[in-house]
Parts: C-alpha cells; structure tokens; sequence
C-alpha cells in the first residue's frame, strides 16, 4: 500500500505498529520477493496490507503447503479502493483492525 | 508470434548447466535457452523492470522496488493518466514509472494478463488457500 496510507493508518490507529515497507527496517525489505517478506513478517508478527492479488495468494499457498504459518495478510480491492483514495482506505485498514482485534495470524482478508 | 533459428556457440560447461535447468523444468534445451535470450534482449531493452519468477508465472517488476508493472498500470489509471502524480503516489522517480510505462506499451498482452490474475474471483482465491474472508467496509 502507499506509504500515504500506512501514515494515515498510524494516526487512525496509534496503538498500532504500522510501518511501510521502505522504512521497515530500514528498507532491508523494499525489493524482497513476496516469500522472503512473509517470512519477515511472520518472524515479526506483522500482517501485511497489499493490494496484488494476482501474486501474494500462491505465495500463501506455498506456505501452507509447507506447514508453514503467516500473520495475516490483508488485501484491498482494487476497484472499490482507487490508488489515489488514501483516506478511505487507511479508514478501511482501521476497521479492519478493530474488527479482528489484531487477530489476523494465518487469516487472509479481502477488504471492500 | 513468430519465431526464427539462430545458431549460438555457448561455453561446454554453459551447455551443461542449460541442459540440467531444462531437465528440472521439464522443457528442452533450446526453448529455454530461446527464453533466455529472450529475457536477455528485454533487460537490455527495458533496464528499467526486471522480469521475477512467482506462482502465477513471470511477472514484470520495476526494478529495485516491489512494485510489479501492471500495478503501476492500475495506479497510473487511478490518477488520471497523470505520471507526475501516480509517481508521487508511488514515491518513485518518474523516469522510473514511465520506464515501466514504455515496457507495458511493448508487451500489452502480457501485463492484460497480469491485470487478469490480480482480480481473481473470490471462489478462485477460496479454492487456492482456505480460510480467506471478505470484510465489507
């Protein structure tokens, strides 16, 4: 997601620990392949907030497959959220949130 | 699309590395060497995006970012067709953005297709991996 959005989504939700993946440990993640940043996140218990879905689902997969865990992946549609609506969707991001409780390990989420 | 031989003279041991990879691809020696050059003619062509291998095949990515280029595509439609502003939204060079721009230009079909697995249905996704849900907002 925009780091715009991962922004508005800390100020929404400040007990959280939102951080954008070209800050997140100081950007050792920016150009990670999809696995490698599933298992960073999982090491860290960090769901991840993306919008490809065309990519990130066989990754899950394969995690599955090998037994192995994730800590929640949440997506967002591409037509209900247009790239440029970053308050709608950190809006969306909170509530999801909330909802949950924090409680996303091995949940994937579509968001519309 | 249509294809033409060419002859190539390659290292003994170059041949042999070919020859197991096309083994454990389950293809031939020569359609995977086409394919690399074929990947080799593009980089050059497209430095800009780099071609990663995922589960849904090889996907087009702009380079030394986790952006792939139909993404771009989609993001750059959001705004309008404003390149100044979906690199902005990006947070990339907007050199880099329209690099990525002129590679879907070239292959259009191949980023369609791309676009094409990013909306997978949700029965599609159900049968990938369980437990997925849909949260309306």
């Amino acid at each position: 997601m925009p780091a715009d959005v991962a922004n508005a989504v800390s100020r929404l939700c400040p007990q959280a620990d939102i951080q954008h993946v070209s800050s997140w440990q100081d950007g050792a993640y920016i150009n990670a392949t999809d696995d490698v940043l599933l298992e960073a996140c999982w090491q860290e218990r960090r769901a991840l907030v993306s919008k490809d879905r065309a990519t990130l689902p066989g990754w899950i997969a394969l995690r599955v497959a090998d037994n192995q865990q994730h800590a929640g992946v949440l997506f967002y549609d591409l037509e209900r959220f247009k790239a440029n609506q970053i308050g709608a969707l950190a809006k969306a991001v909170a509530a999801v949130l909330a909802t949950t409780k924090g409680n996303l390990v091995n949940r994937w989420i579509t968001i519309r | 699309m249509a294809t033409k031989p060419i002859s190539l003279r390659v290292a003994e041991e170059v041949k042999l590395d070919l020859e197991q990879m096309a083994k454990r691809f389950g293809t031939s020696p020569a359609t995977l060497g086409a394919d690399f050059v074929t990947q080799g003619v593009r980089a050059t062509k497209h430095p800009g995006v780099e071609l990663r291998q995922t589960p849904v095949g090889r996907m087009a990515y702009i380079r030394g970012v986790r952006l792939s280029v139909w993404l771009a595509v989609e993001t750059l439609e959001d705004c309008g067709g404003n390149a100044a502003k979906a690199a902005r939204l990006l947070r990339l060079p907007e050199l880099l953005l329209r690099a990525a721009l002129a590679y879907a230009q070239a292959f259009p079909e191949e980023i369609a297709a791309d676009r094409a697995a990013g909306r997978q249905s949700s029965e599609e996704l159900e049968r990938l991996v369980p437990n997925h849900s849909f949260i309306r907002v």
